[in-house]
């Protein structure tokens, strides 16, 4: 357990250095602000920069706050997690082409930890930016266009993490098996995008798809209410989480560490 | 632009600025802290003070070595 805490705090000291800390919540909050303010101005921007023909009206419903947040949360969806799968695809495969994992190694520290402490370091940078993200995105929505009930969005943000959980640990399981970075966030992407969209095709028969994550968020936020199928795909998102970690580690012991 | 300059809700727009900034500043001083870019240094330093929020991004997602 001591082993695991050292390479944590390791794994955050790394963060705090190449700014990871500082820029992915930063980013995050901007993506959740902007989203409040551009549907709350887009009559005005309109306006000043649409070059429409003097006289024209444009009736435009202002977006209630829970479709203001759901947007905010389909641009986590996109932009978001591009960024964190960008951010992360170096986590194990650059260690080890650097033979930084080499050196970690040669000290008798079990595979788990090292895998572990790895994930525990993702995991905090994503949880950190989610959350404040959110926040501060409720915060702009509330102020600007309409209060949202705060148990709601609790609710959504816990069930939305997970997703964002379960693509972080994808994108672990792509840096350890594989060796450049590009071709890990190609393929990490690549997966998550097709699980997507197979769900969304096929979404009656794969209720206990990951994917539907993002969708029983959708679902909280508006009805405040959860669907029946909420229990099996959180279930099987964790399972899958699980299984995912235990062949990292499993992957990563008998993986050469010197390339 | 011909909002007059009172008018623009500064209260809802500065903390966004603000942030931007820090952003920009973080990428500036990592940039120029940095041995070796990958791709000459004063172009991303260009890409950092003129493309908002996604120069420093690409910096930060490309620009940089790991290691």
């Amino acid at each position: 357990m001591t082993q695991w805490t050292v390479l944590y705090r390791k794994e955050m000291t790394e963060m705090v250095r190449n700014y990871k800390i500082l820029w992915i919540p930063i980013v995050f909050i901007l993506l959740g602000v902007m989203q409040p303010v551009s549907s709350y101005y887009m009559p005005e921007i309109l306006d000043t920069f649409g070059d429409l023909p003097e006289g024209t009206i444009l009736e435009m419903p202002l977006p209630t706050g829970a479709e203001v947040l759901m947007q905010v949360l389909s641009n986590y969806g996109m932009l978001g997690v591009l960024i964190l799968v960008l951010s992360a695809m170096g986590v194990v495969s650059s260690e080890r082409q650097s033979g930084v994992a080499g050196m970690v190694m040669i000290k008798p520290v079990p595979y788990s930890s090292y895998i572990l402490s790895k994930w525990a370091g993702l995991l905090t940078i994503t949880l950190i930016s989610l959350f404040i993200g959110y926040v501060a995105s409720w915060y702009y929505t509330s102020l600007l266009i309409e209060t949202v009930a705060f148990e709601r969005i609790f609710q959504s943000v816990v069930i939305y993490s997970i997703w964002l959980v379960f693509v972080v640990t994808l994108t672990l399981f792509f840096s350890t098996i594989m060796k450049g970075n590009a071709s890990v966030a190609f393929v990490t992407i690549l997966v998550i995008f097709s699980i997507s969209s197979v769900t969304s095709i096929l979404g009656k028969n794969m209720t206990w798809s990951p994917a539907k994550m993002p969708e029983h968020t959708g679902q909280v936020l508006l009805s405040g209410e959860l669907e029946s199928g909420f229990l099996l795909a959180l279930i099987t998102t964790i399972a899958i989480i699980i299984v995912v970690l235990l062949s990292s580690i499993q992957i990563f012991k008998q993986k050469e560490l010197l390339e | 632009m011909n909002v007059p300059l009172n008018e623009i809700p500064w209260g809802a727009i500065a903390p966004i600025l603000v942030l931007q900034l820090i952003l920009m500043i973080t990428a500036l001083v990592s940039c120029i802290r940095e041995e070796k870019t990958n791709g000459p240094k004063w172009l991303w330093i260009l890409f950092i003070l003129f493309i908002s929020l996604i120069g420093p991004v690409l910096y930060f997602v490309f620009g940089r070595r790991n290691n």
